[in-house]
């Protein structure tokens, strides 16, 4: 589980350094920007009475939501997309749960098993599952022929092997 | 505060909860559960013996003296816990999982991050909402009203 976790962090540093920077910054404009770089409409959806909610993002088979409480200062509007773009760009690499949900934060009473039942797990993160298992594979592919790459490429391929054996 | 009558709220109370889960927790493809899917899953599970005809009862209210054990089974069949029998704040978070999950059948949503702890039955309400506008501006349908 440490490599795992390691291999999150490492993930995120990369995604954040790739991310775009605007100047002056602006989570908006950063969301168009992301947008833009994933080729993946970024719909910023306002909403009031969120209470104890705050914001919530949802990625659709097209397309990515993120609603967030209206009624409150700019800056913490801001500080709510930001922590709901950072959700989307982690978890877009990574394998969720096998419902793509945070099941024990939705629905902590229910049976995982009911909930599995009735929302079934085909088609709602297989896709996502492949694609990942694909990346992870390409990446591999690329750090073991380059023999050198970068060094990020270099430790991850280490770890990589380290993790698989 | 209509169906305050004393000796009568509990009867009520029961085979409306039980006549919730029927209508709420229904299978991935299909309509409800039978009264002999159901127990004839909780014989197979080894719970206690309960007749499909006594299902029907508790759902119409025809008889209000299940066991503990009976509430148990049922609940367990229906994915629950058992307290949404016997407490009325448990029950009403519990029916706003099943809201939610009831919202989630068949959305067009892959994955769901949320910044929250501790939700309230409320703050549930409002992601059932989400989900539904989402379905909208997807192009889908809106969701038949399964939880009135």
């Amino acid at each position: 589980m440490v490599t795992g976790a390691r291999r999150l962090r490492r993930r995120c540093a990369a995604l954040v350094r790739d991310l775009p920077m605007p100047v002056p910054f602006d989570a908006r404009t950063l969301c168009e920007q992301v947008a833009a770089q994933r080729g993946r409409p970024i719909r910023l959806m306002p909403m009031e009475g969120l209470s104890g909610v705050c914001g919530v993002w949802v990625a659709t088979a097209t397309s990515d939501l993120i609603f967030y409480e209206q009624v409150t200062t700019p800056p913490h509007q801001e500080h709510i997309i930001l922590h709901e773009l950072g959700h989307l760009l982690c978890d877009h690499h990574r394998s969720p749960d096998a419902l793509g949900l945070p099941v024990e934060q939705l629905l902590p009473s229910l049976d995982p098993e009911l909930v599995q039942r009735v929302l079934g797990r085909a088609g709602y993160t297989s896709e996502e599952e492949r694609e990942a298992e694909l990346l992870a594979s390409m990446i591999r592919e690329r750090a073991r022929s380059h023999g050198g790459g970068t060094l990020t490429d270099r430790l991850h391929a280490a770890l990589e092997d380290q993790g698989d054996g | 505060m209509l169906s305050a009558m004393p000796g009568n709220t509990a009867k009520r109370d029961l085979a409306a909860k039980v006549d919730h889960l029927f209508r709420t927790v229904r299978p991935r493809d299909g309509g409800e559960y039978s009264f002999e899917d159901v127990a004839e899953a909780i014989r197979a599970k080894g719970g206690p013996t309960i007749s499909a005809t006594y299902l029907w009862q508790l759902r119409k209210g025809k008889r209000d003296n299940p066991t503990k054990r009976h509430l148990e089974a049922l609940a367990g069949f229906f994915g629950v816990p058992p307290a949404y029998f016997f407490d009325d704040a448990a029950a009403e978070r519990i029916d706003a999982e099943l809201a939610l999950l009831n919202a989630l059948r068949d959305a067009p949503v892959r994955q769901i991050a949320l910044r929250a702890s501790g939700l309230s039955a409320r703050s549930l309400a409002t992601i059932v909402e989400m989900v539904d506008r989402v379905r909208e501006l997807e192009g889908l349908p809106a969701r038949p009203d399964d939880t009135e």
